[in-house]
């Protein structure tokens, strides 16, 4: 049997989830993944400076971090060693990029869940500040080159862009009232008590019941995973089954804001209270735009005048694990003579949306009659576990 | 993930566009554009649901090469999965 996609929608690839309700409780869930995830293999057979120039074409919405994580697959088999400057203007433009995605998913998807008006314009404002960042650190854009690209910073530039990024962040997340997000008596104050159409959503949990909503078993990926582990599977990933449903040493695992934030105190103690229910994923969210604003401004202060390094290797096989808003992206390379020979790339949306990850797990079971409308809070769940493509959510009572 | 293909401009609405890819016809929001699009422009969406970015004519042609070879590796791969398949 062979098969064509008759549609873009093809061969973006949509998420097709199925939830059947029995007597008001969720009875099964399936899931139908459509994506491409052999989209590696349009880099094989080109030079590694074609492949890595074609990666933030092919993907719209984490180019930076496509980018960056093909940057490092690369080096990391060309055994080159990158400066602590590169390191850190790379780390800070990643970083921007899972800003961006994290507020879009907060300010626009959560509101459309719930059929509230989402922030369109703040988001856009948003992206106008971001995109001043590379100007402010290279000499010249692109950056993806190998080994890094000519750094030549403005400090000072660079904070008063990312001072203009935060207040327009918690502008348009917090409104006046912006939290102090550290501890959930704090955290149950604000709750309520402000408008911003985004987390907004957080008293449509609480309000409703729904903070333990979409609890499931699965093992969070470590912060720090073994990527020994991953290279030796991407490696023999022939049928790109690996790429398809990823596994953590025999486990089926999630990855996320909840999986790199389990240890903040309020994200702790919520999951003390509501397992890793709704109201502890979204919180997660909420509290990684304060982290990545950090870690923007904790990386002006190694980013500094740098050439980037170079190499004479052109052969080798190299691994990259790069933390993006949706969870960890994995790019794996084998190159000979300068020729991209293999590519493969785990997404984050392959561990979460697993057929028994942690959606399917999270509302196996669930009582399909709290809250106002089963298809509002799965979609909060969906969006939570935060695909990077479209999906179809179709529920069948019986 | 969400790949970049580009998408042509059919029609123009208030904040939101008719794009047409590979036959399929979405509308689309432009609330994040900050320039204005014309019947016949190529764009890049998010999701299917919002424009993200313009794209040049001929970024666009190369892109939807790109893309075209994307499908057809996509069918063949399903015809490997399918040949693998235990009985």
């Amino acid at each position: 049997m062979s098969g064509t996609r008759e549609t873009t929608g093809g061969i973006e690839g949509r998420l097709r989830i199925q939830v059947k309700v029995d007597a008001g409780m969720v009875s099964n869930v399936q899931l139908d993944s459509q994506r491409p995830v052999n989209s590696g293999a349009l880099l094989e057979g080109r030079s590694v400076g074609d492949a890595l120039d074609l990666l933030p074409r092919i993907f719209s919405l984490c180019g930076v971090a496509q980018t960056a994580a093909g940057l490092v697959a690369v080096e990391h088999a060309l055994r080159v060693s990158l400066t602590p400057p590169q390191i850190a203007a790379r780390q800070m433009l990643v970083a921007a990029e899972a800003l961006e995605q994290t507020v879009w998913r907060i300010t626009v998807d959560w509101p459309t869940c719930l059929g509230m008006q989402p922030d369109v314009a703040g988001i856009r404002d948003l992206r106008r500040l971001l995109r001043g960042l590379g100007m402010h650190m290279f000499k010249a854009i692109p950056w993806n080159r190998v080994g890094g690209s000519h750094l030549v910073p403005d400090p000072i530039e660079l904070v008063k862009t990312i001072d203009a990024v935060a207040q327009h962040a918690a502008w348009i997340l917090f409104g006046d009232a912006a939290p102090q997000l550290d501890d959930h008596r704090s955290f149950e104050r604000w709750l309520g008590r402000q408008h911003q159409p985004g987390p907004a959503a957080l008293d449509y949990v609480r309000d409703q019941g729904l903070a333990a909503f979409g609890n499931s078993p699965v093992d969070l990926l470590p912060t720090a995973p073994d990527t020994g582990f991953f290279a030796q599977q991407l490696a023999k990933d022939v049928d790109w089954s690996f790429c398809t449903h990823p596994h953590y040493h025999g486990n089926i695992s999630e990855t996320g804001a909840l999986s790199r934030l389990v240890d903040h105190p309020l994200v702790s103690e919520l999951r003390d209270r509501h397992g890793n229910g709704l109201l502890t994923r979204l919180a997660a969210r909420l509290v990684e735009t304060n982290h990545l604003i950090s870690k923007m401004r904790s990386c002006v202060d190694d980013v500094s005048d740098d050439m980037g390094t170079t190499t004479n290797n052109e052969s080798g096989q190299g691994i990259s694990v790069i933390d993006t808003a949706r969870g960890v992206l994995v790019h794996w390379v084998e190159i000979t003579d300068n020729i991209v020979n293999r590519y493969r790339i785990l997404a984050p949306t392959e561990w979460n949306f697993h057929p028994r990850g942690p959606l399917i797990q999270g509302l196996e079971g669930v009582n399909a009659q709290v809250g106002e409308a089963l298809d509002k809070n799965a979609g909060l769940l969906i969006n939570a576990l935060d695909p990077c493509v479209g999906y179809e959510l179709n529920i069948v009572e019986h | 993930m969400c790949l970049a293909i580009p998408s042509k401009v059919m029609e123009v609405k208030d904040d939101r566009v008719i794009v047409e890819r590979y036959g399929e016809r979405l509308e689309v929001n432009t609330g994040l554009m900050t320039e204005p699009l014309t019947v016949g422009d190529y764009v890049v969406l998010r999701a299917r649901t919002h424009v993200v970015a313009k794209m040049d004519p001929q970024a666009a042609r190369e892109a939807l090469l790109l893309f075209n070879e994307l499908a057809e590796r996509l069918a063949d791969d399903i015809e490997f999965k399918s040949d693998h398949e235990a009985p």
